[in-house]
C-alpha cells in the first residue's frame, strides 16, 4: 500500500527527547573508543618512516663519504706506484694512517739521498 | 549531511550526528512504536531501545538499503519482543481462508484525510493486538501474506484471515463513528 509517514508521526515530549539523549551516550562513547583503537596510529607510521629515511639517509651520507675517501687514498697510492719503491717503502706507508704525511716524508727521504 | 553521512559518524561516535538524526526521526520512531504498542509508556520504552539499538549497531547498517527502512524494522522488532514477551492479548484459532473477501477498503485516502486520519488511528488502537499488528505492517510495508507471517511467526492462513478480520473491524469501527 502506498503511503506517506503521516499515519505513522507523533510528537514526542521534551522529557522524552532528553532521556533518550542521556540514554545513548554510553554506547556514543563506545562506538567512539571502538573507532580509536580501530584507526591506524599516523603519528607511529609517520615516525617509523621518519627515523627510518633518516637512517638511510645517514648511511648513504656515510658510504659516500668513505667512497671518497677511498678514490683519494687510491690516487694517492697510485701515484706511489710511479716512484719506484721498494717493498719495504710500500710495506711502511700501506701500514700508515696519514698517507699525506708519509708523502711528505718519502720525498724527505729522498732528497737525504 | 544526509542519512548515510550520519551514521557513518554515529558509528565514530558523534553525538551531533546522532542529534541531527534523533531531530529528524523520532516522531516516526516513536509514532510508529505507539501504533503497534498503543500504550504510551511502551512506545516510549520502545523508542528508547530503538535509538540506543541505532547507536549500537550504526557500524552494522549496510548502505545498500534506506536508512530509514533500517531503523523502522528494529523498532517493529523491538516492539514484536515486548508483544510477545507480555503475550498476545487473543489466542489463534484454527484459522482457514475460505471465507476471506477482498475488501475494498481504501485506507490511502483515509490516510490522506486529516479528519479521518485521526479516526483511522483510534479505530486500529481499539483492534485485538494481532489484527492491528498485522494491519500496521501491512500498511507500513506493503508486505506480502507470507511476509507477515513470518514477521508474526504464525501460518499463512492465519495471516490472511487475521488482515481481513483487521480491515473488516477497521470498516466497521469507521462507519459506526461517522
Amino acid at each position: 500500500m502506498k503511503k506517506d509517514d503521516s499515519f505513522f508521526l507523533e510528537n514526542t515530549s521534551p522529557e522524552h527527547d532528553q532521556r533518550i539523549m542521556d540514554s545513548v551516550q554510553e554506547n556514543l562513547i563506545r562506538n567512539r573508543r571502538s573507532y580509536e583503537d580501530k584507526k591506524p596510529n599516523w603519528f607511529s607510521a609517520w615516525s617509523l618512516m621518519g627515523m627510518g629515511l633518516s637512517t638511510a639517509v645517514f648511511a648513504g651520507v656515510l658510504t659516500l663519504l668513505l667512497t671518497t675517501r677511498n678514490r683519494e687514498n687510491g690516487s694517492e697510492l697510485f701515484a706511489f706506484a710511479e716512484l719506484d719503491l721498494t717493498s719495504e717503502e710500500i710495506e711502511f706507508l700501506s701500514t700508515d694512517i696519514e698517507l699525506i704525511e708519509n708523502i711528505e716524508m718519502l720525498e724527505l727521504m729522498e732528497e737525504d739521498v | 549531511m544526509d542519512d548515510q553521512a550520519l551514521i557513518r559518524k554515529i558509528a565514530k561516535g558523534d553525538s551531533k550526528a546522532f542529534e541531527s538524526l534523533f531531530q529528524k526521526y523520532k516522531a516516526l520512531v516513536y509514532g510508529y512504536s505507539r501504533r503497534l504498542l498503543v500504550s504510551e509508556s511502551l512506545a516510549e520504552d520502545n523508542a528508547q531501545e530503538t535509538w540506543m539499538k541505532i547507536v549500537q549497531y550504526a557500524h552494522q547498517y549496510q548502505e545498500q538499503g534506506s536508512l530509514k527502512s533500517w531503523m523502522i524494522t528494529i523498532a517493529k522488532n523491538t516492539a514484536l519482543n515486548t508483544l510477545r514477551k507480555r503475550g498476545w492479548e487473543e489466542e489463534l484459532e484454527n484459522e482457514t481462508s475460505e471465507n476471506i473477501q477482498d475488501l475494498s477498503l481504501d485506507l490511502l485516502s483515509m490516510m490522506e484525510n486529516q479528519q479521518t486520519l485521526g479516526k483511522m488511528r483510534k479505530a486500529i488502537e481499539e483492534l485485538p493486538d494481532r489484527q492491528r499488528v498485522i494491519l500496521i505492517l501491512w500498511i507500513s510495508e506493503e508486505k506480502s501474506y507470507e511476509e507477515l507471517a513470518t514477521d508474526l511467526q504464525i501460518n499463512l492462513n492465519a495471516a490472511k484471515v487475521l488482515l481481513f478480520r483487521a480491515k473488516q473491524n477497521l470498516q466497521k469501527m469507521i462507519a459506526e463513528d461517522q
